[in-house]
C-alpha cells in the first residue's frame, strides 16, 4: 500500500496510541468531577494545555479543546463574530479558505449580514498584501486567513499579514494552521486566534483545539456546561485532549528533520511529472513541500483515482471535506481561474514516512494508468 | 549541544567537614528528582555529573534540577579527548550562526601536568577563534565566554549554564515546622527555609465544622508545589474549634487574636519536639497586621523558647508576592475559603497587648487541657508530588 493523502488524515503514531491506551485506563473519570479523581484528570487537563501553549510559543493564549479543527473554526468565526460585531460587520477570507471558514463566513452573511470581502492572491498563491490592504476599513472585525492552504500548498507569511493589520488594531486576525502544524514553523505571535486538528499529526480523529489570546473572549457555540470556562459545554474528551499535548509536541519537535525528508520526495516527484508536460500540469510551487497538487491533462482526475485505488495506490483529489461534492478545486481557481486545472487536480500530500521508492512505483503505475486510459 | 551535564556546588561549604556527607546527600536528591529517566549520576570530586540521558528530556531535567537545593549551576558540557583541535573545531560549531561581537576563553587545568599551562591554551584557542571568525577578545565583559576544563582523561567544554536554586541539599540541615495558614506568606517562607537544606513538616490550625474541608485541600494544594523540592510533607492538623471558642468566651475580643497565636504557639512546640522537629517556622512579616507589631511578636514569642525563624520578617510584601507567583502558590493562596482567623474575625484588635493583662486573661481558663485535648486529635496527612506523569506527555 501507498498512502499519498497525508493532508486528509495520517495513520496514528504508535508513540501516541500507547500513551492514549494508558489515558483511557487510567484517567476515564470526569474532569469536572469535584472528587480526587475528577480533580486528577481536570489537572492534567490543564497540564495539556500549558503544554500546547508552550510548544507553540503562544504563552499568551487559553485552549478551548474542540473535536476538530472545522469545529474550532465554527467556534472562532461564529463565536468572535457574535462577541464582536458591535465593532464591525466585515469578515476578510482567502479566496481558499477551507470549507469549515468560508461556509461559516457564508453562514453569518446570510443571518446576520456579515460582510464577506475575498483578498487576491500573488502568482505564489500567498495573499496578495496590498489587496489586503486595501480591503482594510473602519469596519473590518475579522480577518481569517489560513496558515496553508490544504489543496495547493500555498504559504501564507502570518507575521506579514499582521503587519498590514496593525494599523486596524481592532481587527482580530484567525489563521487556520491545521495543515501547517508540525510540517513549518509558524509565528504564531502575529495571530490572536487559530485552530487545528490532532489527526492531520498523527493523532486522534475527534480532536482539535482552537487557541485565543488570553484578552479575547467569545460566543459560545454550544450551551449547557461550564467545561472549557463556559466556551463549550459538554463533558470534556479528556483522554483525547490531554494525548494533544504529546500529539502537538512530538509533531514540534520533528519539523525540520521531517521537512527534508519531504523535500526530498516533492523535488523527485516533481520532477518526474515534469518530464510530460502534455500530460500534467503542476499546481503546487513546492514551498511547500507536503503537497503536490496535479492536474491530469488528458485523463479524468477521477478515472485516475480510481485505477490508482485498484493499485492500492491512495492520493486525494480537493480538500475531502469538499470532495464528495465533485466542485472545481477552489483553490486552483482562485490561482489561476484554468477550470480544466481545477476540475481534474489531483493532490498528492506526503508524510516523513513515505519513501522515494514509494514515488517511483507512484509514478510508474500514473504512467501506465494514463497510457491505457487514452488508448480506450 | 551536550552530552552531560556538569552540577556545580556553592563554594561556601565545601571547606568543610561534612562536605562527604553534603554531596551524597545531593547525589541522593537528584537521584531521587530523576528517577523517571534512568540518568547515570557520577561523582567526582569537585562535581556530579550526569549523563546517559535522552536529548529530548534534557529541558525536562534541568528544569528539576534547578528545584533542587544545594545546587548552585548546572552546566551542559561536551566531553572531547584530549585535543585542543578538538576544543578549537567545537569552538567554531558554538559560534556559528550566532552574533557575538566579543569573547574570552577560560580555561581550568584539574590535570596540572597538561603540556600547556592554563594561559598558553587561552591563547591558543582564542588566537584559533580569531583567525576564523569576526570576533574581538574582551576579557572584561565578553558576550561569549569558551569555558573548558582540562581533565585527566578528557577536556571538558562547558556550552551553557544554567543558575540553580543555591542553598543547601534538602536534610543537610534538620527539621522544622512551619505555620501553614493558607494564606500567601507561609508557603513563601515555607519554601525560602526548604531552599536552605531545612526539610519541613507542616502544621494547620483548623476550626471545624466553621471552616470547611475545602480549606485542608488547598492547603494539600499549596504543599504540593513544594514537592519539586521536597519530595513528601507531613502535614498535622490541630482541631482548633473548643479552644477558639473557650477563648471567645474568656479573653476580651480585642485580645483573641493575640491569646490565639500564643496557643498556636504551645501548640506547635509540643508537636515539634514530640516529632524531633528543631525549630518552628512562620510566615510572619514585621508590622503587616496587628499580631505581627513588635509588640504583639514579644507578647506571642513569649511562650516558647524554641527557636522561631521568621524568614519573611523582613521582607516587602510584593517581593513575598513575587515569589509566591514564581514557585505556583500564589493563584491557589488567593482562593477564597474561610480559614479559623477569618472566621473567628475581631473588628479592633489590639497593635500593643500587655503582657501582663494576656497572663491575666490566660489565667481564667483551663487552656491546657484544651491544648492536650486538641493534641490528641491531630491529623496527619502526607502530601507528595502528583503521580509522575511525563510519559503522557
Amino acid at each position: 500500500m501507498i498512502y499519498f493523502d497525508n493532508a486528509s488524515t495520517t495513520k496514528i503514531d504508535d508513540r501516541l496510541l500507547k500513551t492514549y491506551e494508558s489515558l483511557l485506563s487510567r484517567y476515564f473519570a470526569n474532569p469536572s468531577a469535584l472528587h480526587r479523581l475528577g480533580r486528577e484528570v481536570n489537572r492534567l487537563q490543564d497540564k495539556s494545555r500549558d503544554q500546547i501553549l508552550k510548544t507553540l510559543h503562544y504563552p499568551e493564549g487559553k485552549v478551548i479543546f474542540t473535536s476538530s479543527a472545522t469545529e474550532a473554526n465554527n467556534l472562532a468565526l461564529i463565536g468572535l463574530f457574535l462577541n464582536y460585531r458591535s465593532r464591525g460587520q466585515e469578515i476578510i477570507l482567502s479566496p481558499y479558505e477551507h470549507p469549515s471558514v468560508y461556509r461559516v463566513a457564508a453562514y453569518l452573511k446570510d443571518s446576520y449580514g456579515a460582510v464577506l470581502k475575498f483578498c487576491h492572491l500573488t502568482p505564489t498563491g500567498a495573499i496578495d498584501l496590498t489587496h489586503l490592504k486595501s480591503l482594510l476599513t473602519s469596519e473590518t472585525l475579522l480577518v481569517s486567513i489560513m496558515a496553508v492552504n490544504n489543496e495547493i500548498g500555498a504559504l501564507n507569511d502570518l507575521k506579514a499579514i499582521k503587519e498590514v493589520l496593525v494599523s486596524f488594531p481592532k481587527v482580530i486576525f484567525h489563521s487556520d494552521i491545521t495543515q501547517a502544524i508540525g510540517k513549518v514553523e509558524i509565528p504564531l505571535q502575529a495571530v490572536d486566534a487559530f485552530s487545528f486538528s490532532a489527526h492531520k499529526i498523527y493523532g486522534l480523529k475527534g480532536s482539535g483545539a482552537l487557541v485565543i489570546h488570553q484578552r479575547l473572549t467569545l460566543a459560545p457555540l454550544i450551551y449547557g456546561g461550564e467545561q472549557e470556562d463556559g466556551l463549550r459545554a459538554g463533558t470534556s474528551n479528556a483522554p483525547a485532549n490531554i494525548l494533544l499535548a504529546q500529539t502537538v509536541r512530538l509533531a514540534c519537535e520533528a519539523v525540520d528533520e521531517h521537512y527534508v525528508v519531504v523535500h526530498e520526495l516533492y523535488q523527485h516527484l516533481e520532477m518526474l511529472l515534469l518530464k510530460h508536460p502534455t500530460l500534467f500540469h503542476i499546481n503546487s510551487n513546492g514551498l511547500f513541500p507536503y503537497i503536490l497538487n496535479f492536474s491530469s491533462l488528458k485523463v479524468k482526475a477521477s478515472v485516475v483515482l480510481n485505477a490508482l485505488e485498484n493499485e492500492d495506490i491512495f492520493i486525494g483529489t480537493t480538500s475531502s471535506c469538499s470532495a464528495k461534492l465533485h466542485e472545481p478545486s477552489r483553490a486552483i481557481m482562485a490561482l489561476t481561474g484554468n477550470i480544466n486545472d481545477a476540475n481534474q487536480a489531483l493532490r498528492v500530500s506526503f508524510s516523513p514516512l513515505n519513501t522515494i521508492a514509494e514515488v517511483d512505483v507512484f509514478y510508474e503505475r500514473l504512467l501506465t494508468i494514463i497510457e491505457g486510459a487514452k488508448h480506450e | 549541544m551536550s552530552n552531560k551535564l556538569m552540577i556545580h556546588f556553592g563554594e561556601l561549604y565545601l571547606k568543610k567537614n561534612n562536605r562527604k556527607d553534603f554531596i551524597s546527600r545531593l547525589r541522593k536528591n537528584i537521584s531521587h528528582a530523576l528517577a523517571t529517566y534512568k540518568v547515570q549520576i557520577e561523582t567526582k570530586h569537585d562535581h556530579l555529573y550526569i549523563s546517559q540521558f535522552d536529548a529530548s528530556h534534557l529541558p525536562a531535567i534541568i528544569e528539576r534540577l534547578q528545584n533542587i537545593s544545594g545546587i548552585h549551576a548546572i552546566s551542559e558540557i561536551v566531553t572531547l579527548p584530549r585535543d585542543l583541535e578538538a576544543v578549537k573545531a567545537l569552538a567554531l560549531t558554538l559560534l556559528k550562526n550566532t552574533n557575538y561581537q566579543t569573547f574570552k576563553v577560560v580555561t581550568k587545568r584539574k590535570d596540572k601536568m597538561f603540556p600547556l599551562l592554563s594561559d598558553a591554551v587561552n591563547r591558543e584557542l582564542a588566537g584559533h577563534i580569531l583567525d576564523h571568525t569576526t570576533l574581538k577578545v574582551d576579557i572584561h565583559h565578553p558576550e561569549f565566554v569558551l569555558r573548558i576544563e582540562i581533565d585527566f582523561k578528557e577536556i571538558l567544554v562547558l556550552t551553557k549554564r544554567y543558575e540553580g536554586l543555591g542553598g543547601y541539599p534538602l536534610g543537610a540541615s534538620g527539621k522544622g515546622l512551619i505555620l501553614l495558614s493558607g494564606g500567601i506568606d507561609s508557603p513563601v517562607a515555607a519554601y525560602l527555609t526548604l531552599r536552605r537544606g531545612i526539610k519541613l513538616s507542616a502544621i494547620h490550625f483548623a476550626a471545624p465544622p466553621y471552616t470547611s474541608e475545602e480549606v485542608i485541600r488547598k492547603l494539600e494544594d499549596l504543599l504540593r508545589q513544594l514537592t519539586p523540592y521536597q519530595p513528601s510533607i507531613r502535614l498535622y492538623i490541630v482541631p482548633f474549634t473548643d479552644l477558639q471558642l473557650a477563648i471567645y468566651e474568656h479573653v476580651p475580643h480585642s485580645y483573641a487574636i493575640t491569646v490565639m497565636r500564643r496557643m498556636m504557639m504551645r501548640i506547635s512546640e509540643v508537636v515539634a519536639k514530640r516529632h524531633g522537629l528543631k525549630i518552628l517556622v512562620t510566615g510572619e512579616s514585621l508590622g503587616q497586621v496587628a499580631s505581627q507589631t513588635l509588640e504583639s511578636l514579644v507578647v506571642i514569642n513569649e511562650v516558647t523558647n524554641y527557636p522561631v525563624i521568621r524568614p519573611l520578617a523582613t521582607t516587602d510584601k510584593n517581593e513575598i508576592i513575587r515569589i509566591a507567583k514564581r514557585i505556583g502558590t500564589y493563584p491557589i493562596s488567593i482562593l477564597p475559603y474561610e480559614d479559623c482567623c477569618t472566621i473567628f474575625h475581631t473588628p479592633n484588635p489590639v497593635t500593643s497587648p500587655l503582657l501582663s493583662e494576656v497572663k491575666a486573661f490566660e489565667e481564667r481558663f483551663d487552656y491546657g487541657s484544651f491544648i492536650s485535648k486538641a493534641i490528641g486529635q491531630i491529623k496527619k496527612i502526607d502530601i507528595t508530588a502528583f503521580e509522575d506523569d511525563e510519559d503522557l506527555f
